[in-house]
């Protein structure tokens, strides 16, 4: 990142800590702000079924984020807000990678391979073995 | 006594039903990539642009990557508002883009559609990222020119970075959330383009915001050297060195 932004010849100037410090409380909040605001917009489906497990799992945290973070995740916007005016007043942009790692691998039990690449496509693949074990098997 | 004759055929009929059951999942889809996918006709020179499936397109359900939505929700009334400018100029629409289900997950898996492959890194069976995980496959595919996505907490930016292309987070409110599946509508909820190139955003954010190009070009004409643009720099701890030179 840092010799894209000399390559390209940009002015860059470094953040100080303090700063740093404060992005990182903003960004926690807005995850806890995202995440109540999930369970919010959508706990109606937390009990149904065809919501996968992960996605309830996500809204159940949600809920936590909810009663426990929510209101002082919310407090601190405007303070975090006038912040980034004021660095807002010395540099055009501000750069850092989205992902402060490489996309980590789709964990094993994910995998995807030739008859399980969807759920419902494996369910169609299931249903057409079984029709083609009827035809393989010839007359009984 | 089983007939060679009949094993023959059936091997065949087995091959064609396996290979077809994988490239071509339910609604006639095209995979995983898209829920919907309506293929452009031939050579047409429109722009194609890519709806996730959290935003509404008129007559087609609205399943925002779930099982239940897809099952139990009629097709949406109208388009979202954010399709209006597009629609005003005639672009074409592909199909409606698989995502995490409700947008809520950064990883791009979905367990009831299937997850888009990282064709960016296809062979290290990385991530797609998400919550926008068909849009970037989409638009990585060459599938499409410009997709939609949105983004509350990275749903756009974390896929564009997955796939190695361009997304962008909107400032909220300048796009509308009329018909798209909430998250967070209140602070967070966005609506943003995602393309191969800053080139294609700029396109893209012209179809969510009349005037755009023109403004984006104006302001590269006022500042035409990067000499001129400070950048201030966040390093923050714990990110990965190779991505931090």
């Amino acid at each position: 990142m840092d010799e894209a932004l000399a390559k390209a010849q940009f002015q860059v100037v470094a953040l100080d800590d303090a700063f740093k410090a404060k992005w990182e409380q903003a960004q926690k909040d807005g995850t806890t702000v995202a995440a109540a605001g999930a369970w919010i917009s959508d706990r109606g489906y937390g009990n149904k079924l065809g919501v996968s497990a992960r996605t309830k799992s996500i809204l159940v945290v949600g809920a936590v984020a909810y009663t426990t973070t929510y209101r002082e995740a919310l407090a601190r916007r405007a303070k975090w807000q006038h912040t980034l005016r004021e660095v807002f007043k010395k540099v055009d942009f501000i750069a850092l990678p989205t992902l402060q790692t490489l996309p980590p691998k789709i964990p094993p039990s994910l995998k995807l391979d030739l008859l399980e690449s969807a759920g419902p496509g494996y369910r169609i693949c299931k249903t057409r073995r079984r029709i083609l074990r009827k035809i393989l098997r010839g007359p009984s | 006594m089983r007939s060679p004759c009949r094993v023959i055929v059936g091997y065949v009929v087995s091959l064609t039903l396996v290979w077809g059951g994988c490239s071509t999942p339910r609604n006639g889809s095209s995979g995983p990539t898209f829920i919907a996918y309506w293929p452009p006709p031939k050579n047409d020179q429109r722009l194609r642009l890519a709806v996730k499936d959290n935003i509404d397109v008129k007559g087609v359900v609205t399943t925002a990557g779930s099982e239940y939505l897809s099952k139990n929700s009629p097709p949406a009334a109208h388009d979202a508002k954010c399709l209006a400018i597009a629609r005003q100029r005639g672009v074409q629409i592909v199909g409606k883009t698989n995502l995490s289900e409700f947008a809520v997950a950064p990883s791009g898996i979905n367990d009831y559609f299937g997850t888009p492959k990282n064709t960016y890194n296809g062979w290290r069976r990385l991530i797609p990222g998400g919550s926008s995980s068909g849009s970037a496959e989409a638009v990585v595919s060459g599938m499409a020119d410009v997709a939609f996505g949105t983004d509350t907490a990275g749903s756009v930016r974390v896929p564009a970075a997955c796939s190695g292309i361009v997304g962008l987070k909107t400032t909220f409110g300048l796009v509308s959330l009329k018909g798209v599946f909430p998250v967070e509508p209140e602070h967070l909820d966005t609506v943003g383009p995602m393309a191969k190139d800053v080139a294609g955003v700029v396109r893209g954010m012209d179809l969510l915001q009349d005037g755009f190009a023109a403004r984006y070009e104006a302001t590269v004409a006022a500042k035409p050297s990067a000499k001129v643009i400070k950048i201030g720099r966040l390093n923050l701890s714990g990110t990965d060195r190779r991505i931090d030179r």
